[in-house]
């Protein structure tokens, strides 16, 4: 249906994500917007340049496009709009990169090297975050418990669809139960506190602090459980046919 | 500014020439002769390759300041430009089929695509980019 449309899909595709990426944050934006002038010079020129050259390149049969995967559309019946909208695309993007690339290594820095660093960082801690699991006893059984859904998924050979769902269910329950973990630990009071806490705010500060903080801790486990209530029905609905077929 | 206006000027000549060489070249490759003739290459040459060298020339000094950046760029392309080459080519939105080209292939690709379009075309777009952004980069 959209077959024609092929070409400048893949354009935006590959080229808008990017975009988003760096012109969204707002230290980039910050310096990009003082740069406006030459980025859009420079992307104008070099879109022109390609829209002049493309066209030769079709006509010495460089590469040909394949039967009805772009528009057809040609502006002054001579370049592809495709054409025109990949070089406007590509060049922008580059463009972008290096006005931020050149403003970050005049002052010494790397800016790839550094958000590369930043977001394997973060990928670090949170694999070590993963030891909040064995310090809970729920959190400990909500693992044996997937670990039992994932054998029975393998033994039953279960679709490509019902893994999406076990995998849904498996992924909300633990990240629900580690966030409870998390906030239980952050607001409950350390061992001896309470007394101290008490004395400082006056008893009943201190116990009107407990009852919300009791709250909070209520409402974050509620959320867990409502989560493994939705798990174990997709549970049920996907394997309690196979078990009921298989024993009798 | 001037120096940089004449050499534009003489770019521009010498790519002229070339461009009259590539077209009669192809006129007799298919016309009599048979000779066997990589156009793709020659056209990549003419319009990539030539503009590269002459803005490497003029911003000799951003280059070497700015070489962090413009290896990035290239990364970047050699990994995200080959995929969506690649995929082009795969779901078949272009071919190389009907190319002149120099014979090396490589996941489907002609080797002009790798040496000549990618880190070419990525210099040509980042230099262009660096003669724009000289006055801010101040160097």
């Amino acid at each position: 249906m959209f077959e024609q449309y092929t070409y400048i899909g893949y354009n935006v595709l590959f080229c808008v994500p990017f975009l988003v990426l760096i012109w969204s944050r707002k230290e980039f934006y910050d310096i990009l917007k003082t740069r406006l002038k030459p980025i859009f010079l420079a992307t104008f020129v070099l879109t022109f340049y390609g829209s002049l050259i493309w066209p030769l390149a079709l006509e010495l049969r460089c590469w040909e496009y394949g039967d009805g995967k772009i528009t057809g559309i040609q502006l002054l019946n001579f370049v592809y709009l495709d054409d025109v909208v990949w070089w406007f695309l590509v060049n922008f993007l580059i463009v972008t990169y290096v006005c931020l690339s050149t403003h970050y290594e005049k002052s010494g820095a790397d800016i790839c090297w550094r958000e590369l660093k930043g977001l394997l960082g973060s990928f670090r801690f949170a694999f070590r975050g993963l030891r909040i699991i064995n310090l809970e006893r729920n959190s400990t059984v909500h693992l044996a418990v997937a670990t039992f859904v994932l054998i029975e998924a393998v033994l039953f050979q279960v679709t490509t669809m019902e893994w999406l769902f076990v995998c849904v269910s498996i992924s909300m329950v633990l990240g629900f139960e580690i966030f409870n973990s998390c906030l239980e630990r952050v607001s409950s009071w350390p061992q001896g506190a309470r007394e101290h806490m008490a004395e400082v705010l006056g008893r009943r500060v201190s116990d009107r602090r407990d009852r919300e903080i009791g709250l909070i801790k209520d409402a974050a486990a509620s959320g867990v459980l409502i989560s493994s209530i939705a798990a174990a029905c997709v549970g049920l609905l996907i394997f309690s046919k196979r078990f009921w077929s298989g024993v009798f | 500014m001037k120096a940089i206006f004449s050499k534009s000027i003489l770019l521009i000549l010498c790519s002229s020439v070339i461009v009259c060489i590539c077209q009669a070249a192809s006129t007799i490759q298919s016309d009599s002769f048979n000779l066997y003739i990589p156009v793709y290459f020659f056209y990549l040459l003419v319009f990539f390759v030539a503009p590269v060298c002459i803005l490497t020339w003029l911003l000799w000094k951003q280059v070497k300041t700015y070489r962090r950046t413009l290896l990035w760029t290239l990364l970047f392309i050699y990994t995200l430009g080959a995929i969506w080459d690649w995929l082009s080519v795969q779901t078949g939105l272009w071919n190389y089929d009907t190319a002149d080209t120099l014979g090396i292939w490589i996941l489907g690709l002609p080797v002009e695509e790798f040496v000549g379009f990618y880190v070419f075309g990525t210099m040509l777009i980042a230099l262009v980019a660096l003669y724009f952004l000289r006055k801010e980069s101040h160097v």
